[in-house]
């Protein structure tokens, strides 16, 4: 076990020989991602600039909705 | 692979203060001090536009600075959030979680909770949508891990995927429910200490005895502020709880699919 802790046979999956727990198995799963997530990670960068940019704005729309609402 | 399954809602919300407790004063106090950030500056901005409100539409900069501010604060909250939640995660596993979050899990959240903010002040002055925002905000939080591998719009598929609204939605009911109880608590020891600090003689308090009245909207504010801060661990913890509980009722489908593409990839 690569966390070196004590597991079921049920909870382990072994992966090239070796017994991994969930944790695990997601981690090496992540590595093995980590090379095809650069784009998507720019990607997540760029929206997530965006949606922070609509949000400022959108809290002078909303003075702006209750404003003339009240 | 995520199944439906019946939560009693009051023991998610009970597992949550179980997890908080565990979790230590550390840990409350890191939440705690990001949560105030966000629910300071927005109660104040509230109460700023509360005394501006006819001619507020006139100060557009101004409100635009303000923007600035709820933003950034909301944004450092999301990230702490995210962090505890993965704290609830590690304590619930009875592992040590590596602190660091994948970048794709962090930037999700941050996608969802901003996204859900913008509508939040488009439609929030009505109340209603609230509860559902905020319950998609903190199950985004609360389910972070599943964004590790998103890209912008697939994010959006995963929120969707197994979204337990029904206990979302009735979880943060009964969370903001408790957080109620906490505000009306917070204010009654505001006027207690009040009290109390007056009694000593030669501490002039008048002029504080003459804000601190209910009718002052500004004590509503700084006591939701507070309020939501003290009760922020209790809500990731409940939701977490949720999260955790949906997770471990898995058919091991999604196991078997990591299981299969390691292999592809390795041969």
């Amino acid at each position: 076990m690569r966390c070196k802790r004590s597991w079921c046979t049920e909870c382990a999956t072994q992966f090239d020989g070796i017994n991994y727990c969930v944790s695990c198995l997601a981690l090496v799963r992540g590595t093995d991602a980590k090379s095809s997530n650069g784009l998507r990670t720019l990607s997540a960068v760029v929206v997530v600039l965006a949606v922070a940019y609509l949000a400022k704005k959108a809290v002078l729309w909303g003075v702006v909705i209750v404003a003339a609402l009240s | 692979m995520r199944e439906e399954k019946n939560h009693a809602l009051a023991d998610l919300v009970d597992d949550g203060l179980g997890t908080t407790r565990a979790l230590g004063l550390v840990w409350f106090a890191f939440l705690f001090c990001f949560t105030l950030a966000w629910s300071g500056s927005l109660a104040a901005f509230l109460a700023r536009f509360l005394e501006l409100r006819h001619e507020a539409a006139a100060f557009a900069p101004y409100w635009e600075r303000w923007g600035i501010l709820l933003v950034g604060t909301f944004t450092a909250m999301t990230m702490a959030r995210v962090l505890y939640a993965r704290a609830c995660i590690a304590a619930k596993r009875g592992t040590r979680l590596p602190i660091s979050v994948r970048p794709l899990a962090m930037l999700g959240a941050l996608q969802v909770g901003l996204a859900f903010e913008v509508l939040a002040f488009f439609v929030g002055f009505t109340l209603l949508p609230l509860p559902i925002i905020r319950s998609l905000q903190t199950l985004a939080v609360a389910r972070h891990e599943d964004f590790s591998e998103s890209s912008p719009f697939g994010v959006w598929r995963q929120l969707a995927k197994g979204l337990q609204a029904k206990y979302a939605l009735g979880l943060e009911c009964l969370v903001g429910l408790a957080t109620l109880i906490v505000i009306v608590n917070v204010i009654a020891a505001a006027f207690l200490a009040t009290s109390l600090v007056g009694a000593f003689p030669g501490l002039a308090l008048g002029e504080w005895y003459a804000r601190l009245t209910l009718e002052n909207p500004r004590v509503w504010l700084a006591g939701w502020a507070v309020g939501t801060a003290l009760a922020a661990p209790l809500r990731i913890g409940a939701f977490t709880s949720l999260v955790f509980s949906g997770a471990s009722q898995t058919t091991g489908e999604d196991l078997q699919a990591w299981l299969v593409e390691l292999k592809e990839k390795s041969a």
